[in-house]
């Protein structure tokens, strides 16, 4: 609860149940929208089920107007809160490895650990892979090193380097939304596969 | 009337916020947003003016003195009005002071009251407001 | 169907009342006006010389001196302790790096009285409690503490006292600026606050 919590001094147990109950609204969110299925989330890129781009877009809209409002209003210290720092190779070479893992198994780290926790066994797999790619990470880092580091840019916003401020940016993100989403329709349309998504 | 009916909660939401968002704006009593933006002035010291500056301005220049016998020793000109620094945030003399259509300017005989009620003000949105300082205090008496 | 065009239209309009909005990265006071303006103008939001002298000589780490002046005065004089903050540097980067500690006190200096001023002003209104000023700033320590002078016959215990804390802690002061520069440098690095980088994220 680190920016609200620069106002009102919470103790430590505090924050670390908040953060629990957060956790906790997170994995029911993912599992009532049905991403505990490997198919519902590999559906978005074979195109016939758009389930995954609502949900994170929105749910990262929401968080943008919320955090933008609240430091208006003098609620929230924008300073106080994390912003990635942008390393290029490692952001494009990690993206890809990471897609084709996606696909593959048909989970992301965070949809898996939901389905290992209702018990899909392919989950378990999945995360174990996961596991395994974190330990050759670490053991393969001097040689990767390099490649890791390169072209650090720092904590990069979009907005700072549009020249936009927040706000628009805020707007301009949910016009894209919404026609990304009427897009993604379309394309459920015309990518139906009714042998799968008649099971989820 | 169906539109209405139909979408009472976005209404409900989208007007909720925006009051708030207004409220936050306009409010006279609080301190603006962006509080680098309202400090500026003292960086570069450009709120800070000497004798002649002011002697040249045109326009209707508002002097005040602030403190009471401990701050303001010299005797003060009829035209300046000497306030007490902790009166000069009461609403009728936040009035004078939004009102005056010159430069305010604030003396003291220590410059860390100036200094102090100059950065308060600003931070409100108050614009054309000055620092004389001890050394410069010649236009008081 | 329904409840998606109304969710939809709901943060449509918000987006487009926060197109609107001058927002920025910096920050506002949180402190109503009136409550800033008495407080800073209360005695106990300033500290006196000889008290500085005193928490000096006990080498009192609960304390901490801010140099508000600029980077080519403080190399040439500094206070034993302080960490030299440019005023310009301090209101246009956020001081939270510096400020964030609240068990310790700390405390403005410049020249005068003026920058420690809006700098307290500064502090306290974005919430920052633990801030108070050198009353007089250099050229008052100078004058009190350096150039103090013991005259006349008897004294009290109690003045006594005050002319040995001065004593002290304008040695402690004059040892520490009659340190090349190179020494100077690297004692007071030492002293530095490094900037506390808030860790986070997923991963």
């Amino acid at each position: 609860m680190g920016p609200i919590s620069s106002y009102i001094a919470f103790p430590d147990w505090l924050n670390i149940l908040s953060a629990f109950l957060i956790g906790t609204g997170f994995g029911f969110a993912l599992e009532q929208a049905g991403f505990s299925s490997s198919r519902k989330l590999a559906g978005m890129f074979y195109g016939y089920d758009a389930t995954v781009i609502k949900v994170f877009f929105t749910a990262a809209i929401v968080a943008l107007l919320g955090s933008q409002i609240m430091s208006y209003l003098g609620l929230l210290n924008l300073n106080q809160v994390y912003v990635n720092e942008f390393y290029v190779t490692a952001a494009i070479v990690g993206g890809v490895i990471m897609g084709a893992g996606f696909i593959m198994g048909g989970f992301c780290p965070g949809t898996g650990l939901c389905a290992m926790s209702i018990g899909k066994i392919d989950a378990i797999v999945f995360i174990a892979g996961g596991l395994v790619g974190a330990f050759l990470f670490a053991e393969t880092y001097p040689y990767i090193q390099n490649m890791a580091n390169a072209n650090f840019k720092g904590p990069v916003k979009i907005n700072e380097t549009l020249g936009l401020s927040p706000g628009l940016f805020t707007l301009l993100m949910i016009v894209a939304a919404a026609v990304m989403f009427w897009i993604a329709e379309l394309a459920e349309k015309k990518f139906a596969r009714p042998e799968i998504t008649k099971e989820i | 009337m169906k539109f209405i009916k139909q979408y009472w909660l976005v209404i409900l939401i989208f007007s909720t916020v925006t009051l708030f968002v207004l409220l936050r704006t306009f409010n006279q009593n609080n301190f603006r947003y962006d509080a680098v933006k309202w400090a500026e002035p003292s960086v570069h010291g450009s709120n800070i003016l000497t004798e002649d500056q002011i002697e040249s301005i045109e326009g209707e220049k508002l002097i005040i003195a602030l403190g009471g016998e401990d701050t303001v020793s010299k005797p003060v000109q009829d035209d300046v009005l000497k306030l007490d620094p902790e009166s000069v945030l009461e609403k009728g003399n936040l009035d004078i002071l939004r009102r005056n259509k010159g430069p305010v300017i604030l003396y003291s005989d220590k410059s860390s009251i100036s200094a102090k009620v100059w950065m308060v003000l600003s931070e409100m949105g108050l614009k054309n407001i000055y620092i004389i300082l001890p050394q410069e205090n010649h236009l008081i008496q | 169907m329904e409840t998606r065009i109304k969710f939809s239209l709901l943060l449509i309009l918000l987006g487009i009342l926060l197109a609107f909005l001058p927002l920025s990265a910096n920050r506002s006071f949180t402190v109503k006006p009136l409550r800033l303006l008495s407080d800073v103008l209360n005695k106990e939001a300033s500290f006196s010389v000889d008290q500085i002298a005193e928490f000096m000589v006990r080498e009192d780490s609960t304390i901490q001196l801010i140099d508000l002046r600029s980077s080519e005065e403080s190399k040439r004089i500094t206070m034993p302790g302080a960490i030299n903050i440019p005023y310009p540097e301090f209101i246009q980067k956020d001081p939270e790096i510096y400020l964030n500690k609240k068990a310790i006190k700390n405390i403005f200096f410049s020249n005068g009285d003026i920058e420690s001023s809006y700098a307290l002003v500064y502090a306290r209104g974005l919430g920052y409690k633990n801030t108070y000023l050198l009353e007089g700033g250099v050229s008052e320590w100078s004058k009190t503490i350096i150039e103090t002078r013991f005259s006349g016959d008897r004294i009290t215990a109690r003045e006594n006292a005050l002319f040995e804390t001065r004593k002290r802690a304008g040695e402690m002061f004059t040892e520490l600026n009659s340190l090349p520069d190179s020494l100077k440098t690297r004692f007071l690095e030492s002293k530095r606050f490094s900037a506390k980088k808030l860790d986070g994220g997923c991963e």
